[in-house]
């Protein structure tokens, strides 16, 4: 992965968001995001919010993106598919390619269009504010086929039904003719996977598809999701506050904080040790449901810090039980981590590097 | 570790909240909702009882009726001897004095226009306590306690962040000097590193004043953390009601199970179990006849459809609502 920020759009020979042949630098990788920088306009100016995000996701491979509120994980995502409200969001660096061809900030809105909803799908927490209250949910499955696809009213029809019960719905047909609101949390849920998938997407976003839903449901969903995902050979970029939700699931871990990357690599390796002192701090303040109970969290002091007044240094600097001098003055960079991994670190310089 | 033999501090008798259903504007009735169908249990003194249930089980309305923030359809609750549902007058707000309440969204249950200050205060002047300058003076331990500074004391709610509001809670919760303190869903709207703050302030708090508190949450890792005893809720019914170590170590009933196997955990490679159980929880307005899991229950028997188990000690002496185990 391209961990510094690489050549910015004009230098790579776009024509009309179409890459020179060799430009892609993740090789065969689906989705690489270099350098994303998105910025927040507030009352107090300017905020970064996506502070120079770069990673890539493979054909088939599932990345949990985890961070806490005002993280920057949502607007990074909305940033991939060019959905971030503008104003007051803007992106204002980076390059986006896909399949190794198109650049996505490059592309002209019309061409985006066709890429969004059928080559890369997205679904949100509250799949109410994303599924029409007047249409059946049918209907709006099929209106998907129909314009991406151009496939006929009846065929449009019949491939609703097929995708409620790809994603298990029990009698899709009578299903397909209910209105949202008449769906439970979870089967709403699932509706929007089927709309989602209904094109048969290569890469799924799914920003904290079962946040808002109970915990077995939530259970429900992901097993779900587990399956198609090996059924469709789906790409997935889950977004999720929970470190604990895509164990054993996600292949690879992206941990963000005040709007950087600060640490990445294979999940399980992350979760059992945590190379970033903001990821082991995370960890340590989950409670495990296995202590002896009554015992003081290991709590993290301080908040998030206001994306519009970031500390010159590291982001985390002033939380970090493990702070040194370098950390106020400038931000780290990715430092190499181990086999795959990196994290934004100064602890991970000298000895570790050098070897 | 706890107090034995100290006793009930907060016993709680078949208590009922059924709400009845408006459908349209001139509100003809239109089914009841059975929020919390007949709910017993006991909360010792200086324990913290976990309450654990889905959305809609009625854990958060069984918190409320208890202290009758809501009016309950039916039961009886008794605190330290008093017969809550039927005191009046100046003995309810005595009691209402020694239980508290910390809301999961201290947001809306902070009033906007009041400072910081004047929100710790209003228990201490609705109830008449202390001088003007005495009440200032306690206020300002509080803020000190909960992790507040002198500077948050003329600030207004939406100054403060989710965590400082929450802290704000508490210490409106404790200038009264409670009892029992019923938190529902403290944590659920802060961020995991803040969560861990919250939580230890509790249990702090705990300490220092033997506070009794019953733990209202979805999040059942947090209840494992902070309980004694854990009581699963399951569409206003207490289904199975055990010590933590027992109830987490070996969950006897089927809903029980099903909840703790859906829990992610964090341990590497430690896979979430395999779920077993399908759908989602019923409407409370048309709960299933028997059992009420018994549509979701992967084992279920004929019985289970007819008659409706009641809640009753298992051979460990827990308390489980399951013909399994009769």
């Amino acid at each position: 992965m391209a961990g510094e920020p690489g050549p910015r759009v004009s230098a790579t020979g776009l024509r009309d968001g179409r890459l020179a042949a060799g430009a892609a630098t993740g090789v065969g990788a689906l989705l690489e995001v270099d350098n994303l920088q998105t910025v927040l306009s507030t009352p107090a100016g300017p905020a970064r919010v996506v502070d120079g995000v770069s990673f890539a996701i493979q054909p088939g491979e599932v990345v949990g993106l985890v961070g806490e509120s005002g993280s920057g994980k949502t607007l990074t995502a909305l940033s991939i598919l060019r959905l971030v409200p503008t104003p007051p969001a803007r992106i204002v660096a980076g390059r986006i390619v896909f399949n190794g061809e198109v650049d996505l900030l490059a592309l002209p809105e019309g061409s985006l269009r066709h890429i969004r909803g059928r080559s890369i799908a997205m679904v949100f927490q509250e799949p109410m504010t994303s599924l029409n209250p007047v249409l059946t949910v049918g209907e709006q499955i099929a209106e998907v086929v129909r314009l991406h696809e151009g496939a006929g009213r009846r065929a449009a029809k019949a491939r609703a039904v097929e995708m409620l019960r790809h994603v298990r719905i029990p009698d899709p047909e009578r299903r397909a003719r209910e209105y949202p609101h008449q769906l439970s949390g979870g089967m709403r849920q699932r509706a929007m996977l089927a709309m989602a998938l209904a094109c048969r997407p290569r890469l799924l976003i799914a920003d904290e598809p079962t946040t808002a839903l109970d915990v077995t449901v939530q259970a429900q969903i992901v097993d779900l999701l587990r399956e198609l995902q090996a059924e469709f050979n789906l790409s997935i970029l889950w977004i999720t506050h929970d470190l604990a939700l895509l164990n054993g699931f996600a292949a690879r871990l992206l941990v963000m904080y005040a709007g950087r990357i600060v640490e990445e690599g294979p999940a399980a390796d992350m979760l059992r040790d945590p190379q970033h002192p903001y990821t082991a701090a995370l960890l340590r303040a989950i409670p495990r449901g296995n202590g002896r109970g009554r015992e003081r969290l290991e709590a993290i002091p301080g908040t998030v810090p206001d994306p519009g007044a970031l500390p010159p240094g590291c982001a985390f600097a002033p939380r970090c039980a493990r702070v040194m001098d370098r950390c106020h003055a400038a931000p780290p960079p990715p430092l190499a981590a181990g086999p795959g991994r990196q994290a934004r670190c100064y602890l991970l310089e000298g000895p570790r590097t050098a070897a | 570790m706890r107090p034995e033999g100290a006793g009930a501090l907060l016993e709680v008798r078949q208590v009922v909240k059924h709400y009845p259903l408006r459908a349209g504007f001139f509100g003809r009735g239109a089914g009841t909702v059975q929020a919390v169908d007949g709910v017993s249990f006991t909360v010792r003194r200086g324990e913290t009882l976990g309450l654990v249930g889905e959305s809609g089980c009625g854990k958060s309305t069984l918190g409320r009726t208890l202290v009758r923030l809501l009016e309950p359809t039916g039961g009886e609750v008794v605190f330290d001897g008093l017969p809550i549902f039927s005191l009046k007058g100046p003995d309810l707000r005595a009691v209402r004095r020694r239980i508290q309440f910390i809301f999961q969204d201290p947001a809306a249950a902070l009033d906007p226009r009041m400072t910081a200050e004047a929100i710790v205060a209003e228990g201490l002047v609705i109830h008449r306590i202390g001088t003007t300058a005495e009440r200032r003076e306690k206020v300002r331990q509080l803020f000190e306690q909960v992790g507040l500074g002198a500077i948050h004391l003329r600030r207004y709610p939406h100054e403060f962040s989710g965590g400082q509001r929450q802290r704000l809670g508490i210490a409106r919760a404790l200038a009264l000097h409670p009892e029992l303190v019923i938190c529902d869903e403290p944590v659920s709207a802060l961020d995991v590193s803040v969560q861990a703050q919250v939580v230890n302030l509790l249990l702090d708090l705990q300490r220092a004043y033997g506070l009794t508190y019953i733990f209202i949450a979805h999040d059942l890792r947090l209840v494992h953390h902070v309980s004694d005893r854990v009581a699963v809720m399951y569409l206003g019914r207490i289904v199975e009601l055990a010590d933590r170590d027992a109830l987490y170590r070996e969950p006897l009933h089927p809903y029980t199970q099903a909840l703790l196997a859906a829990v992610p955990r964090l341990e590497p490679g430690g896979t979430r179990l395999k779920l077993f159980v399908e759908g989602e929880p019923p409407s409370p307005v048309s709960p299933p006849p028997g059992c009420r899991f018994h549509p979701r229950c992967p084992k279920v028997f004929d019985r289970c459809r007819r008659q409706d188990p009641a809640l009753k000690p298992a051979a460990d002496g827990r308390l489980v609502a399951c013909h399994l185990y009769e």
